[in-house]
């Protein structure tokens, strides 16, 4: 109908470019715009807005900086609809100076408006600025809606601000809105982040419905406290209540079963999701190999890997991380190459997971090999994670001197890790006087970490200097230093086991005694 | 084990204690208490997976390799640097861990 009309003024064109938008089909609308301009419409305000919102859905920052120069040369930019599409194109497109500049010079700004702004500082990663402005926001008397408080949780949690998140969640208490799934959620959220898995609980618990969002948030709480276990019961009752995991949360499933080395019910889990939509889902895939990897099955990391569609660097890292960590050096490096083959770049952590299987492997020269091609052939610069794995290699072979000399030669100061990688090479070649000098840098950088002490006694045991081994244990229990007790877990039918040192508190402790007795 | 030519690694256990009692507190590391487990729990010939939160000592190192030939097992374990597959005696890390 509209190409037939033989005359069309800026309404019809603004119906649809409107339409078009509404649709979410932003480059069709845009190009509208673009056959409107050159047939000499001039178009309105009502527009600009549809050419703006069609800009943000396109994150087209190059058109509406073009639609926002036209716009200001019609007088159009005091309009407030045009100033709120502007300041929430800029933020959509990510570029937030812009947004700030626009945002200043409305005269009325709205909740949504205000709203838009602190979802673009929490987007880029500046959660402080948008808790500043949800503050001015509060001064200027603009009362905050569901979408604001979201966007004011996910800025605590991203700068773990508890106190502020607390405050949040009274307002939010008052005005009604705990009610609503999206803000517990947020809520849920941002308890978890800030370290208080209580209040994230007591949050789920007063909850009047939970979707899988809220299930999903909850296991990562549990996750990011190293509670592996409590995130999989978590997954086992989300089921139960009938609620469908995402990808999101099988990634957090697969991470939980990677952190406790549950084989079998990664297994289960690999099952599930392979009849659900998520069985080509890359970012499930490489949780897959990653958790494979992690709980001993090399083969299954393996073939997960080779059904991938595709790899992205993440991928290979995953494989690459198993092997080191199954000491399969020789694997890691060919898989190196075959990363490069396929034209996928390493990053970083690829040289992390290159360099430690390397270590585990003893392949010393290889190790320094890749160490001096991650800057010259890469372009990666060293971090300190990499000269950790480098003393380690060097050290562990028996090289301490070179990797004394690694350290003392590093282009920033050296933590308490890559000392302490350098002390436990000492304990493993029994060296005495590099183990005690080593251990007392250890020990300034790190007086509240047990693994120093341990090492260094360790050092003075193997030398049969028992009186110095004591000493050191002395010092250590003075300081109050707690050694981490030592744990283990087994996942025997499908059930994980704990056990730690001296564990008396197992029901079938007698039998295991037992069975060490006839052994 | 014993038979074998298995010698306990004394020399890590840090009490002032008799050699006896230094076997003891030995046998009591949370890695042998899980390896037993797994033995009394599972069919014979299953292999047993097992992870710790510290390096693996030298002393449960040495004894699983003998338990896994003693008993015919494969027993993997994941301490907190690296994987260990135990089989008929030998490790993959070949000690160098």
């Amino acid at each position: 109908m509209f190409l037939k009309m033989p005359s069309r003024d800026v309404v019809t064109w603004t119906a649809m470019i409107l339409g078009h938008v509404k649709c979410g089909q932003g480059q069709k609308a845009l190009d509208l715009f673009r056959q409107m301009r050159e047939q000499g419409v001039e178009p309105d305000s009502v527009t600009f807005v549809g050419v703006l919102n069609a800009c943000a859905s396109e994150v087209a920052l190059q058109d509406g900086r073009s639609a926002h120069e036209q716009i200001i040369e019609r007088g159009l930019d005091s309009d407030i609809f045009v100033g709120s599409s502007l300041v929430d194109m800029y933020v959509k497109c990510g570029s937030m100076e812009d947004a700030q500049r626009v945002f200043n010079k409305i005269p009325s700004r709205d909740v949504v408006t205000w709203t838009a702004m602190i979802f673009g500082f929490v987007k880029c990663q500046q959660g402080q600025k948008a808790l500043e402005l949800f503050q001015q926001m509060q001064h200027e008397g603009v009362q905050p809606n569901s979408v604001t408080f979201v966007g004011v949780l996910n800025a605590c949690a991203s700068v773990v601000a508890l106190e502020e998140g607390r405050c949040a969640h009274e307002q939010i208490i008052q005005s009604g809105w705990d009610l609503d799934v999206r803000v517990g959620n947020s809520l849920v959220d941002m308890y978890a982040k800030c370290g208080s898995i209580e209040d994230a609980w007591r949050v789920f618990n007063k909850m009047p419905s939970r979707d899988v969002v809220t299930w999903t948030t909850m296991m990562l709480g549990h996750l990011k406290c190293g509670q592996g276990q409590e995130a999989l019961e978590l997954f086992r009752q989300m089921q139960k209540e009938g609620v469908q995991p995402n990808s999101v949360t099988f990634v957090g499933v697969l991470n939980a079963c990677a952190s406790v080395a549950a084989l079998e019910e990664g297994r289960c889990a690999h099952e599930q999701i392979l009849q659900s939509e998520w069985h080509s889902n890359i970012f499930v895939g490489n949780s897959l190999v990653d958790m494979y990897g992690k709980c001993g099955s090399m083969e299954d990391a393996q073939r997960v890997f080779n059904n991938m569609p595709l790899h992205d660097v993440v991928s290979w890292n995953a494989i690459l991380g198993g092997c080191a960590m199954h000491g399969h050096g020789k694997e890691a490096l060919r898989h190196f190459e075959l990363m490069c083959e396929e034209g996928v770049k390493p990053n970083d952590i690829t040289f992390v997971c290159l360099l430690s299987a390397c270590g585990h492997a003893g392949l010393v020269d290889e190790g320094l090999r890749c160490f001096t091609s991650m800057s010259t052939v890469y372009k990666i610069s060293a971090k300190l994670e990499h000269y950790t794995c480098m003393v380690d290699l060097l050290g562990r072979s028996g090289r301490l001197q070179e990797a004394e000399n690694m350290i003392q030669a590093l282009p920033f100061r050296p933590d308490g890790a890559l000392w302490m990688a350098l002390l436990g090479a000492c304990r493993i070649h029994a060296n005495v006087e590099m183990g005690e000098r080593i251990a007392k840098r250890v020990l300034e950088l790190e007086p509240e970490n047990a693994l120093g002490y341990v090492l260094l006694s360790n050092i003075y045991a193997t030398a049969g200097k028992r009186d110095l081994c004591k000493n050191v244990e002395r010092q250590r229990k003075e300081r109050g230093v707690k050694k981490q007790l030592g744990r283990t877990w087994i996942e025997v039918n499908n059930e994980v086991h704990t056990f730690v040192v001296d564990d008396q508190a197992h029901p079938q402790i007698s039998q295991i005694h037992a069975q060490l007795k006839r052994l | 084990m014993h038979d074998a030519g298995y010698v306990p690694v004394t020399e890590f256990v840090l009490h002032d204690v008799e050699e006896e009692s230094k076997v003891f507190h030995l046998c009591h590391h949370s890695e042998k208490l899980a390896i037993a487990f797994g033995l009394i729990n599972t069919d014979p010939g299953t292999p047993l997976r097992i992870m710790k939160n510290l390096r693996v000592c030298e002393d449960c190192h040495t004894s699983t390799k003998f338990i896994s030939k003693l008993v015919g097992r494969t027993i993997m374990v994941r301490d907190a640097n690296r994987f260990h597959h135990f089989q008929d005696g030998v490790c993959s890390c070949m000690d160098y861990w």
